[in-house]
C-alpha cells in the first residue's frame, strides 16, 4: 500500500477500502475467444484485463480486492495466484471468491450480500476496466454526499464520449436525466434500438430548475457504491442487470428514497471492454498513449519508438519488414522480409511470415501466420496457426489453436475456432461439421461459427443481455459502416439532447396516460389483470385503504408501469364497483357509500394529479354507457371526499383532454361536470352549505 | 560470492522498498528532485535497517534495492545517480575505517588518511592524493577479487576478517553521510543560486523556458543585486510538464489540480519576486533571441558528455541562441549529473505524455480529429555544443568537463547498477 494513498484513507475513516471486481460478462460478444478463457484474462496490449482493472483500482488506493468469477473460475485463481499482486507488499490483497451459479450481476450482488464481507463503501467495477481516474477523488465526493444524506447510496462514474462513441442512432444508448449541478441522477433508462420516443417522468422534474438529459455519457462501469446496495440486491431478487434494472428500479421507486449521484471525471481515461469494437477502440487508446500512465512502456519490457511504435527485447525483425505506427509487438516474436504490420498488437513468441499483411489486428500469443498471408481488422487468439497465403477479412474472431490451412479465405465477421460452439441445450440436431476446406484451407479441424442470428433465436438465456442484435453488429470489430440502416430516424428523439431544447422533444410522462404502455401491451394487460384482482381483494376484505394503497404501489414498482396506468385502473375499478340503481337518491347513496369508503386510494396510490383523475373517470364514463349518468354523481362524491377540489374541476374544465365532440358521450359527462361545478361555485359565492343535496339532484335529472 | 549476496531482510524496508518501486512507476512522484530524494530517504532507511557482515553484501543490497528503482522508472535518471553516490559513499565511508587493502596485506585497519564523511568536498583532493581514482574506490572490489580467483594467504584473509568486524561498526558514519546527501537536495536550490550575480547583469534580458525550480530561485537569487528582464516562454501549447493529476493531491478546495501552466506559473512567481517579466509564446523564441542576452534553462538530466534532457522547447530555445550567439547557461544541481550517454534519443524525446493535454479528444478544448496522431513530448535533447556553461551546486563547469565530474562523483564499478 502507497503510504501517500493509505494514509488518507486512514485520515478519512480508519478503513480499508475495498472494490469488488466482476469478473463474468455474462454474454457472449467475444466467443469463441471467451471459450478458453474468461473474458477478463483476455489481453489487451500483452497485459490481462484483470491487470489493467486491479492497477486502476491500487493506483487509487484500493488495499483489498473481491474477484467474483462464474465461468473459468480456476483459471482466474491461477491467474491472480501467480500475478504480481500476490507477492508480498503488493499492497493489494485479492480474493477471488467462485460463484459459478450466478447468471447475472444481480445474482452475484446478493451472493455478496450473503458473504457479509463488505464493511464500508466500497468500489465495484468490471472485470475489464481500463481506468486512471483517480477514484480517490470519486470517493471522497461520495463520502461527502453520505455524510450529508445516508440516502446517497451510489455514485456512477461516467465519461464524456467522443467522436468515435458517440451514440448513434438507431442504436441502443443509456438516457441520463442529471442535475444540472449536483449531477444527482434522477432518472435512468436503457433504449434499445428502433425506440424513437423515450418517457421520462414528470414528477421528477418537480423543484429542479436546472436538469440536463445526457445521451453523451459513456458507462465506465466503476461505482462507487455504499454498504446499502448489495442488501437491495437481495430484497429485489428479479434485478439482473446493475443499471437496467437497479439503478433504473432505485430511482423510479417512490418507497426507497435513495439517491444514485453521477461523477463526470474532468480528465483522466476511463473505458470498459465491452465488445470487440471498443476492445479495438481501446488498445488504440493505449497505443497513442491516452491511457497515461498506463501506456506499455511503462514495463521495462517495452521500449517506445518513434511513431507510437513498442517493441520488446529480444525480437526478430528482418530488416526489410515495415513496421508501421501504432503498433506493439511482444518478445521473442519473429517477423520475417517484407512483412508488414501497421496498427497491430503482436504478442510474444509470434511468428509473421514473408510478405504477409497484417493491418489493425490483435495477435495473441504463440501465433504462426505463414508467407504471403493477409489479415485486417480481426482478432487472432492464442496458438493458432494460419496456413501460406490465406486471407482473413475485416471482424474475423478466431479461436485459441484453430489451425488454418494454405489458402485459407475467411469471409468478414467469421468466428473460427478448432471445436464446434457448445449448445448446453439438448438441440444437437446440428452436428456441426468441420468447416469447407476452401473457407479453412486443407488438412484442417477448424469449424465455422455460424452468424450471430441464428445464434440469437435459440439462445433464451441470455435475457440478461439488453443489447439488441443491430448494436452487437455494430460493436464488432472491423465495422467500417457508421450509418447502419435506422428503422426510422426520429430528428431528436435519441440524438444528443442534452439541452432544454432536446428535452422538449421527449414527452413528458404524465400528459399522455397510456404512453408507455404501447410498446408491450401484453405485460401491461398483465398488469392490469393483476391490480383489478388486487383491488377485488383489497374491497371484499375490506382492507384498509393504506394496505390496499401499498399493494398497488408494489405492483406497479414490480411491472414498472408509470402511475398513471395504475390510476386508470383504480378509478375505473371504483366506478365500475358502484351499484346502478333506478332511483336518483338511491343512486346517489350508492355512489357515496363507495367513494366515501375508497375514494382515498385514489390519493394514495401518489402522484397527485386530480385533473388527471376527472379525465380517466370521464374517459371511463364515456366507454360504458350504463355508467355515463353515473358521472356527475361520482365528481360530486369525489369533491364531497376531497379527492378532487372545485379549482381541480376548473382546471379539468380548460384540459383540453376533457373536450370531447359533440353529442359523443364524453361530450354529455362534460356537460354534467359543467353543471356541477356551476353548483358549486354558486353555493362556494353563497355560502350555504345546505343546498347541496338539491343542487345534486338537479343534475341527475 | 554467494556468501555476500543478501536480501533486504526486514519488513518495514522491504515495504518502503515496494512502495517506492510502485509509486515510480505509477508516476505518483516525479521529477528530478523529487526522485532523487526519495530515494535517499528509502536508501537511508534500507542501510539504517541492515545487517551485514562484509561491506560486499552492503553495496550488494544497495545494488540490488537501485536496481529495482531504476527499472520501475529509467526515465527519471536521477534516481540511478542518487544509488550510485551512495554506494560510493559506502566504499568511501569504508575505505576510511579499514583503509586501503592493499594486495601484499600490510594495511593497517585505523589508516588515517583524512578521507572521511567528506567524500564530496574532498573527493578532488583525493583524486590527487591517491594519484589514480580506480585504487582509491576500488580497493574493496580488489580485496572481494582476490578472495574469489586467487586462493588467498591466510593471513590476508585473517586481516579481511578483522576489517570486516569493522563494518558494522561504521553504519552511524554512513547514516551521517547520508544525511548529508539529503541536506544538499534539501539546499541544492540555494546553492546552485549561490553566485547569480557573477551571471546575470544590470538590464540583461534573459529568456527561460517552462518551469524549473533552479532557474525559479537563481533569477530571484539575482534579482537582489540586479534589475534585468525575465522573458518565460511558456512551453506552450502542452503547458503541462508535469501536473499534480495523477498525485491526487487535492487543492484547498477540495479540487483536484489537472492542469498546471507551467511558463505561466514561472511568470507569476518571478513577476511577484518584483522581476519585470514577460511571457511568451515558445513560437517567437526566434524572433526575440536578438535581443536577448543570455537564455538560462534548467535540465532533467545532464548526460557524461554534457549534453542533456530538458523540458520540450529548450532545443529550440538552445538551437536559436547559437544562432544569434547568445550564451547559454544551464542551472542544475549536481545529482543530475549521469554517467550515461544518450544513445537511444538523439533525435526523440525520452519520454512521452499524454496527448489529451494537447487536444482533449473531448470537452471544450475541441474533439481530437480521428486519424491524427497527437504526440506530447515531454523532454528535448539538448547536444552538448549547444550549452556554454553548466551552473551547479558545486561551481561553473563547461559541458565538456562534465566527464570529469561524473567520474569523480561516482565510482567506476557502479556505472551499470
Amino acid at each position: 500500500m502507497p503510504p501517500k494513498s493509505g494514509k488518507e484513507v486512514v485520515e478519512d475513516e480508519d478503513e480499508v477500502l475495498q472494490a469488488v471486481i466482476l469478473a463474468d460478462s455474462f454474454n457472449s460478444r467475444f466467443q469463441p475467444l471467451s471459450t478458453t478463457k474468461p473474458r477478463t484474462l483476455l489481453p489487451l496490449c500483452n497485459i490481462p484485463l484483470l491487470d489493467w482493472t486491479v492497477e486502476a483500482l491500487v493506483s487509487s488506493g484500493v488495499q483489498e480486492i473481491f474477484v467474483f468469477c462464474c465461468s473459468h473460475a480456476e483459471k482466474i485463481k491461477e491467474a491472480i495466484r501467480v500475478s504480481r499482486w500476490s507477492l508480498p507488499n503488493s499492497g493489494v490483497s485479492i480474493t477471488p471468491i467462485v460463484t459459478p451459479e450466478a447468471n447475472s450481476v444481480g445474482d452475484v450482488m446478493r451472493e455478496l450480500d450473503t458473504k457479509q464481507i463488505i464493511t464500508s463503501d466500497f468500489i465495484l467495477v468490471t472485470g475489464d476496466v481500463v481506468s486512471t481516474i483517480p477514484l480517490q477523488a470519486v470517493l471522497r465526493e461520495h463520502k461527502e454526499r453520505r455524510k450529508a444524506s445516508k440516502d446517497c447510496i451510489m455514485t456512477m462514474v461516467y465519461k464524456p464520449a467522443g467522436p468515435r462513441d458517440r451514440p448513434r442512432p438507431g442504436l441502443d444508448s443509456s438516457i441520463l436525466l442529471l442535475d444540472t449541478k449536483t449531477h444527482e441522477c434522477l432518472y435512468y433508462e436503457y433504449v434499445a434500438s428502433g425506440h424513437t420516443i423515450v418517457s421520462l417522468p414528470r414528477e421528477k422534474l418537480n423543484k429542479r430548475t436546472d436538469v440536463d438529459v445526457r445521451t453523451d455519457l459513456l458507462d465506465c462501469s466503476i461505482d462507487v457504491c455504499s454498504v446499502d446496495v448489495p442488501p437491495l440486491f437481495s430484497e429485489n431478487f428479479d434485478y439482473q442487470d446493475l443499471r437496467v434494472d437497479f439503478v433504473h428500479g432505485v430511482l423510479t421507486s417512490d418507497i426507497l428514497g435513495k439517491t444514485i449521484y453521477c461523477h463526470i471525471p474532468p480528465k483522466g481515461y476511463a473505458a470498459r471492454v465491452r465488445d470487440t469494437r471498443s476492445y479495438a477502440a481501446i488498445s488504440q487508446d493505449v497505443l497513442s498513449r491516452r491511457t497515461f500512465p498506463l501506456v506499455p512502456d511503462d514495463t521495462p519490457e517495452f521500449r517506445f519508438k518513434r511513431g507510437l511504435v513498442y517493441l520488446s527485447d529480444p525480437l526478430s525483425l528482418s530488416r526489410t519488414c515495415t513496421i508501421g505506427s501504432h503498433t506493439q509487438i511482444g518478445r521473442r516474436t519473429t517477423i520475417d522480409d517484407d512483412a508488414f504490420l501497421d496498427h497491430s498488437v503482436i504478442g510474444e513468441d509470434c511468428s509473421i511470415g514473408r510478405g504477409t499483411k497484417i493491418q489493425n489486428t490483435y495477435i495473441w500469443a504463440s501465433v504462426t501466420i505463414g508467407a504471403g498471408c493477409i489479415v485486417e481488422d480481426s482478432i487472432i487468439a492464442n496458438g493458432v496457426k494460419i496456413g501460406r497465403n490465406s486471407r482473413i477479412s475485416r471482424g474475423c474472431l478466431i479461436g485459441e489453436g484453430t489451425v488454418l490451412g494454405e489458402n485459407a479465405n475467411l469471409a468478414p465477421f467469421s468466428r473460427v475456432a478448432a471445436s464446434p460452439p457448445t449448445k448446453d441445450d439438448e438441440e444437437e440436431d446440428d452436428n456441426m461439421s468441420p468447416a469447407d476446406p476452401s473457407v479453412v484451407g486443407f488438412n484442417t479441424q477448424a469449424y465455422l461459427w455460424p452468424e450471430e442470428e441464428k445464434d440469437d433465436a435459440s439462445d433464451s438465456e441470455d435475457d440478461t443481455e439488453h443489447e439488441t442484435l443491430q448494436t452487437r453488429q455494430f460493436n464488432r470489430l472491423g465495422n467500417t459502416n457508421p450509418h447502419l440502416a435506422v428503422p426510422e430516424s426520429d430528428e431528436s428523439s435519441t440524438s444528443e439532447a442534452s439541452s432544454p431544447e432536446g428535452s422538449q422533444a421527449l414527452s413528458l410522462d404524465g400528459d399522455v396516460p397510456k404512453l408507455s404502455l404501447d410498446d408491450n401491451s401484453a405485460a401491461a394487460s398483465d398488469f392490469r389483470s393483476e391490480c383489478t384482482q388486487s383491488l377485488e381483494r383489497a374491497f371484499d376484505e375490506g382492507h384498509t385503504v393504506d394496505n390496499a394503497a401499498i399493494e398497488l404501489k408494489t405492483l406497479r414498482m414490480a411491472s414498472n408501469v408509470p402511475l398513471g396506468a395504475v390510476k386508470e385502473v383504480v378509478v375505473e375499478f371504483i366506478a365500475s364497483r358502484i351499484q346502478l340503481s333506478d332511483s336518483a337518491a338511491e343512486q346517489k347513496k350508492l355512489v357515496n357509500r363507495i367513494i366515501d369508503r375508497w375514494g382515498g386510494l385514489i390519493q394514495g396510490i401518489g402522484g397527485e394529479d386530480p385533473v388527471e383523475t376527472i379525465v380517466l373517470l370521464q374517459a371511463y364514463c364515456a366507454k360504458t354507457p350504463v355508467r355515463l349518468k353515473l358521472f356527475g354523481n361520482v365528481l360530486a362524491a369525489f369533491y364531497n371526499a376531497d379527492v378532487v377540489e372545485d379549482e381541480d374541476i376548473k382546471l379539468w374544465l380548460l384540459d383540453s383532454r376533457s373536450k370531447y365532440a359533440v353529442d359523443t358521450p364524453g361530450d354529455t359527462c362534460r356537460k354534467q361536470g359543467v353543471i356541477l361545478f356551476k353548483a358549486i361555485e354558486a353555493q362556494s359565492s353563497e355560502d350555504d352549505d345546505d343546498d347541496d343535496d338539491d343542487e345534486e339532484e338537479d343534475e341527475d335529472d | 560470492m554467494p556468501a555476500s549476496t543478501i536480501e533486504v531482510k526486514d519488513k518495514a524496508s522491504q515495504r518502503a522498498v515496494d512502495v517506492v518501486v510502485a509509486k515510480l512507476r505509477r508516476r505518483q512522484i516525479f521529477g528530478s528532485h523529487e526522485t532523487a530524494l526519495e530515494t535517499v530517504l528509502l536508501l537511508r532507511q534500507v542501510v539504517a535497517a541492515a545487517k551485514f557482515n562484509t561491506i560486499d553484501q552492503l553495496l550488494d543490497m544497495v545494488r540490488r534495492v537501485g536496481r529495482r528503482l531504476v527499472e520501475a522508472q529509467p526515465r527519471e535518471q536521477s534516481v540511478g545517480n542518487i544509488v550510485r553516490k551512495v554506494l560510493k559513499l559506502i566504499r568511501d565511508e569504508y575505505a576510511a575505517v579499514a583503509g586501503p587493502i592493499s594486495q601484499s596485506g600490510t594495511s593497517t585497519p585505523q589508516l588515517p588518511t583524512g578521507l572521511s564523511r567528506q567524500p564530496w568536498a574532498s573527493s578532488v583532493a583525493n583524486f590527487v592524493l591517491l594519484g589514480h581514482p580506480r585504487h582509491q574506490g576500488s580497493s574493496l572490489s580488489l580485496a572481494e577479487r582476490s578472495g574469489n580467483s586467487t586462493p588467498v594467504s591466510v593471513e590476508g584473509q585473517l586481516l579481511a576478517d578483522e576489517s570486516n568486524r569493522k563494518v558494522s561498526s561504521i553504519k552511524p558514519a554512513l547514516i551521517d553521510a547520508i544525511q548529508e546527501v539529503i541536506d544538499e537536495l534539501e539546499t541544492v536550490y540555494e546553492s546552485v543560486a549561490r553566485n547569480a550575480r557573477d551571471h546575470i547583469h544590470s538590464d540583461d534580458i534573459v529568456l527561460t523556458i517552462g518551469k524549473s525550480r533552479t532557474v525559479e530561485s537563481f533569477l530571484k537569487a539575482a534579482a537582489r543585486d540586479r534589475k534585468f528582464i525575465v522573458i518565460v516562454a511558456e512551453t506552450a501549447p502542452s503547458y503541462v510538464f508535469f501536473s499534480d493529476f495523477f498525485r491526487c493531491t487535492p487543492d484547498p478546495l477540495g479540487k483536484i489540480v489537472t492542469f498546471r501552466y507551467l511558463g505561466r506559473e514561472m511568470a507569476s512567481s518571478l513577476s511577484s519576486a518584483g522581476i519585470s517579466t514577460v511571457l511568451v509564446p515558445d513560437s517567437c523564441l526566434y524572433a526575440l533571441m536578438s535581443r536577448v542576452n543570455k537564455v538560462i534553462i534548467g535540465a532533467h538530466a545532464v548526460m557524461a558528455n554534457g549534453g542533456m534532457f530538458a523540458i520540450a522547447g529548450s532545443l529550440v530555445a538552445a538551437s536559436a541562441a547559437r544562432a544569434h550567439s547568445t550564451p547559454v547557461i544551464v542551472c542544475t544541481g549536481q545529482f543530475k549529473l549521469t554517467p550515461l550517454w544518450n544513445l537511444h534519443y538523439q533525435y526523440a524525446s525520452v519520454d512521452v505524455g499524454d496527448p489529451e493535454r494537447v487536444l482533449s479528444s473531448v470537452g471544450d478544448g475541441g474533439d481530437a480529429p480521428e486519424g491524427v496522431d497527437i504526440i506530447n513530448p515531454w523532454f528535448d535533447y539538448v547536444k552538448p555544443e549547444l550549452v556554454d556553461v553548466l551552473i551547479t551546486n558545486y561551481g561553473d563547469h563547461p559541458p565538456a568537463y562534465v566527464y570529469r565530474l561524473v567520474k569523480e562523483t561516482y565510482d567506476d564499478e557502479d556505472i551499470e547498477i
